[in-house]
């Protein structure tokens, strides 16, 4: 049985300018210890998939309009906010994309730090203080003795997302979703908070949930990667896989547009036009207005089907069309 | 050392301060027209002049004033001519208990009233209950001090005879003098606590507790509770002069003989040496207390803590 | 949740201008669109009602056989006083004095506010400092301590009552127009204007104070209850408006005085002020919202 079993999530909010179906049937699944990447680019509702599944998606106007998400044989969708508070900070962890904003500047670090051990363990203060400092360490901050007694502004981004790092794991929770860690930091920090996560998943035995629009960063950590577009799921392989043969236009683009991967002395590709509007989506393909092939899209909205043995995608004829030559040409531009 | 230097500087600002409203009020007092004799008793010329040299009000004015400020690093606030036989230290002494009781009273209830509801319509943003309470206290905002206290004074003192609609003789008599103040300045807070709670609710730093399993009451008053109410600290100052003002009218309704009666009387007679004494009163009061609010600012919010070390 | 308000954006990014988006967004808020209505027609009512002859009774002519009657009777569509003069009349008469304080002494503050607001930003560094300190010093006195002796002293001319509150409540405008020009100041049009050799006074003036329109309309929208509530307490107090005339706040304080007896005397002005006090507020928060404006400190 997988750790997270997630089946056709529909999460919609209700503005007042209509229906914005920020996702819209999504399934995945993860096992224990896994790591599992979503990428997408903002606007995605990569975020909101995994929000809903912690409830802590804005409610109204946010509403779960249907699926299933089963967490150890629970489905969280069903268990309601104070179910939840049980699951969050204990057994689901979190940690976001700016560490700047991420901390409470009015709190001290320990404070923080202790407080899902106080609500969620047995743990009384002083243990939870030595826990607190052990877990500093752990996550390589100097001096903890000290520092756990200072203020979010006294460290810097980095220091602050190692904070976050051993504040979600410091109640070893079987799952951390961890949602753009590292977009907001140096690029030098990023590789550095990418092997701490790993280091510490490997040895707490967590699972991982990667939300990122950064593919190198997924090519990196994750076992199986899900690329998500408008709300849904437009392929799904296990790593290596989807960098080999990437089956779906849109992955392909956004492979395309790494930098490191495109040839030097050119301009760099980016993918044209914006993420569509989910207030109005287009009917059929949602990513034919952007595609390089402009011909043969579906009118109706295209399968997820599985195109070869454990690799899922969109089944768009066109976008599924692996036009190497014109993609060079067309979209390096 | 550094927060020495600070409190000294703040001192040294407030008595900068001091020094300003006091000279502004002796020279706006002192050189508009009209003079505490010579209104309509008509009192005989050569009376006035002597009453006038009497009270030292014939010498030129800078040496008036001089001579007022050397007496008042002695101490010496001099003698009220309104009320014969009183110094003015003693008219402050009868009339600032009052005042300062329905003021304290009134800033007890405003905040009673108005951090609840304010965080309560925050955490309930866009419900009935925060539309119920905003009107509530938009209300409280709109109907001023003067209509409100005749209201409760006929309500609670002469319909249901609760306290005394008038005067001040048993030590209940605060309550309804300060309700009155204590409902505008309620409605005010609760407006910037909703505000405030509001601001810190949506930062990022609350999605991290709520991730953390934190309920939402603890949310609400250990994360959002510090940040939230930092706009009311600030408004404290602020607060406080108006309340100032809101005793003269609360006085005027309730008919308490409290100082911001005597200010009024002295300003209507040019009772000058009453007039600066009250000034002077509420200066420091008004310094004093905004230095207390600077440093709960600080103590509040480490990264001020930090900025100013 | 970043994703549904990106959605949000684009849709309003795709559609209408600023002033219009705002617009829009105001009159959703059924409070301020129906403050607006009502704050506009009560203003009209006391400007051009007393201008057609005929239709109001003098407000000052006494009726002493009439006095104290209830609304209604004697043909006073809203009592008589103590004295038997029309309160309807009166309240009209009245408005005019308070709304008519209520927007030159907005003027006043708005003037002020701006002109220091923008000289202390424009100019920055120490002279900004200490110029908002000065402000955060003034903040805190108890200014109607100076209007009362202001007024008390030079007796109680209306020019002079409004010209005291206006140099009362211009701190916060000030600190709103210091904080938009400061951000202004950053942008790259006010570089490219002085890179063109304009003048501080011409960059001030034609570059960034008609940007700064939104939250000074805003604040000014908040400025006149507050003076109007300012102006009510001193003629409560009796150093307003002086007998026969007539403002909103001494009609209330004739009202408390005889609440007992003629309940109307009290709940008529009570409701003109308060319902305008109301309504003001109702805009200058939709305003508020609609524009997203915000004071800031530093």
């Amino acid at each position: 049985m997988p750790l997270l079993d997630v089946k056709d999530l529909k999460v919609h909010f209700h503005t007042r300018e209509g229906i914005v179906r920020a996702v819209d049937g999504v399934s995945f699944s993860l096992e224990k210890g896994g790591t599992l990447g979503i990428v997408g680019e903002s606007g995605s509702g990569k975020s909101v998939t995994c929000y809903s599944l912690l409830g802590l998606i804005p409610m109204p106007p946010g509403r779960i309009e249907g699926g299933t998400a089963h967490f150890d044989g629970t489905d969280l969708l069903q268990l309601g906010e104070s179910g939840l508070r049980k699951v969050r900070g204990k057994r689901i962890s979190m940690i976001f994309q700016d560490p700047m904003t991420c901390l409470n500047p009015f709190l001290k670090i320990k404070d923080q730090l202790i407080e899902p051990l106080l609500l969620h363990t047995d743990t009384n203060k002083t243990d939870a203080l030595k826990e607190a400092i052990k877990a500093l360490g752990d996550v390589g901050i100097r001096d903890p003795e000290k520092t756990v007694h200072a203020y979010p502004h006294e460290f810097s981004g980095g220091m602050r997302q190692r904070v976050m790092i051993a504040m979600a794991l410091i109640t070893k929770p079987e799952l951390l979703i961890a949602d753009e860690p590292t977009t907001a930091l140096d690029v030098t920090i990023q590789k550095q908070v990418l092997d701490l996560i790993k280091d510490r998943q490997k040895a707490l035995g967590t699972a991982v949930i990667f939300i990122t629009h950064d593919l190198a960063v997924v090519s990196e950590v994750c076992d199986h990667v899900n690329v998500m577009y408008a709300g849904r799921f437009v392929e799904s392989a296990p790593t290596d896989v989807l960098f080999k043969s990437p089956a779906h236009a849109y992955t392909r683009a956004l492979q395309a547009s790494i930098p490191a991967l495109q040839e030097k002395g050119k301009p760099l590709y980016t993918i044209p036009g914006a993420p569509p509007n989910l207030l109005a989506l287009p009917k059929g393909c949602t990513f034919a207005p952007r595609a390089a092939v402009k011909d043969g899209h579906l009118d109706t909205q295209p399968p997820f089907a599985e195109i070869k043995p454990g690799h899922f995608a969109q089944n768009c004829p066109a976008c599924l069309k692996i036009s190497e030559p014109q993609m060079s040409k067309d979209l390096i531009l | 050392m550094d927060q020495t230097r600070y409190i000294l500087s703040r001192l040294g600002q407030s008595l900068l301060a001091l020094f300003c409203i006091i000279t502004i009020t002796f020279f706006i007092a002192r050189l508009a027209p009209g003079g505490p004799f010579n209104d309509d008793k008509a009192v005989p010329a050569h009376i006035q002049a002597k009453m006038e040299a009497y009270y030292g009000l014939d010498k030129p004015l800078p040496v008036q004033y001089i001579k007022y400020i050397g007496n008042l690093l002695t101490g010496d606030f001099g003698s009220s001519f309104g009320n014969k036989g009183f110094t003015v230290a003693e008219v402050i002494a009868q009339g600032a208990p009052i005042s300062l009781a329905i003021g304290l009273g009134g800033l007890l209830f405003a905040l009673a009233i108005g951090i609840p509801l304010g965080t309560l319509a925050a955490s309930r943003k866009n419900t009935k209950t925060d539309y119920f309470s905003m009107s509530f206290a938009m209300l409280g905002i709109c109907i001023p001090t003067f209509v409100v206290g005749p209201l409760l004074a006929i309500f609670f003192g002469l319909r249901l005879g609760w306290f005394n609609a008038w005067g001040w003789f048993q030590p209940t008599d605060w309550i309804l003098p300060s309700l009155t103040l204590g409902i505008y300045y309620g409605a005010y807070i609760a407006r910037l606590t909703r505000g405030g709670m509001l601001e810190i609710l949506g930062q990022d730093y609350i999605r991290t507790a709520r991730a953390k399993g934190v309920s939402q009451f603890n949310i609400l008053f250990g994360h959002a509770f510090r940040g939230g109410i930092i706009p009311v600290v600030n408004f404290l100052g602020p607060a406080l002069a108006g309340l100032i003002s809101g005793s003269f009218v609360v006085e005027t309704i309730f008919g308490l003989d409290g100082l911001g009666q005597h200010f009024i009387t002295a300003a209507t007679n040019r009772d000058y040496p009453l007039i600066l004494g009250t000034v002077f009163f509420y200066a420091v009061l008004i310094i004093t207390v905004n230095f207390l609010v600077d440093l709960l600012q600080v103590w509040l919010n480490p990264r001020l803590r930090a900025a100013r070390a | 949740m970043p994703d549904p308000i990106s959605a949000n954006q684009v849709a309003i990014e795709s559609g209408t201008s600023l002033g219009k988006d705002a617009w829009l967004r105001l009159k959703k808020n059924k409070f301020a669109v129906l403050g607006l209505f009502f704050f506009i027609f009560v203003t009209l009512l006391c400007f051009i009602t007393p201008l057609i002859p005929g239709l109001l009774a003098d407000p000052d002519s006494t009726d002493l056989p009439n006095r104290g009657l209830p609304p209604g009777e004697g043909g006073f569509l809203m009592g008589s006083d103590s004295l038997g003069r029309d309160l309807f009349s009166r309240i009209i008469y009245g408005g005019r004095v308070s709304l008519g304080v209520g927007f030159l002494a907005t003027l006043v503050s708005l003037t002020i506010g701006t002109v220091y607001g923008s000289v202390s930003a424009y100019v920055g560094g120490r002279t900004d400092s200490i110029m908002m300190r000065i402000v955060d010093i003034l903040y805190a006195l108890p200014f109607m301590i100076i209007v009362i002796i202001l007024t008390t002293f030079f007796g109680n001319e209306l020019w002079l009552l409004f010209l005291a509150i206006g140099a009362v409540e211009w701190l916060t405008m000030s600190r709103i127009v210091r904080g938009q020009v400061l951000s202004l100041k950053k942008q790259e049009f006010v570089e490219a204007a002085r890179s063109l050799g304009l003048s501080h006074a011409n960059i001030i003036f034609r570059h960034i104070l008609p940007n700064t329109v939104g939250p000074v309309i805003v604040y000014t929208t908040l400025t006149v209850p507050a003076v109007m509530l300012l102006e009510s307490v001193l003629s409560f107090l009796g150093l307003g408006v002086q007998p026969p005339a007539a403002s909103w706040g001494s009609l209330i304080k004739e009202g408390a005085d005889h609440m007992r007896t003629s309940p109307w005397l009290l709940a008529f002005p009570s409701l003109f002020f308060s319902l305008s006090i109301f309504s003001l507020n109702a805009v200058g928060d939709g305003l508020r919202d609609a524009l997203d404006v915000r004071a800031s400190k530093d």
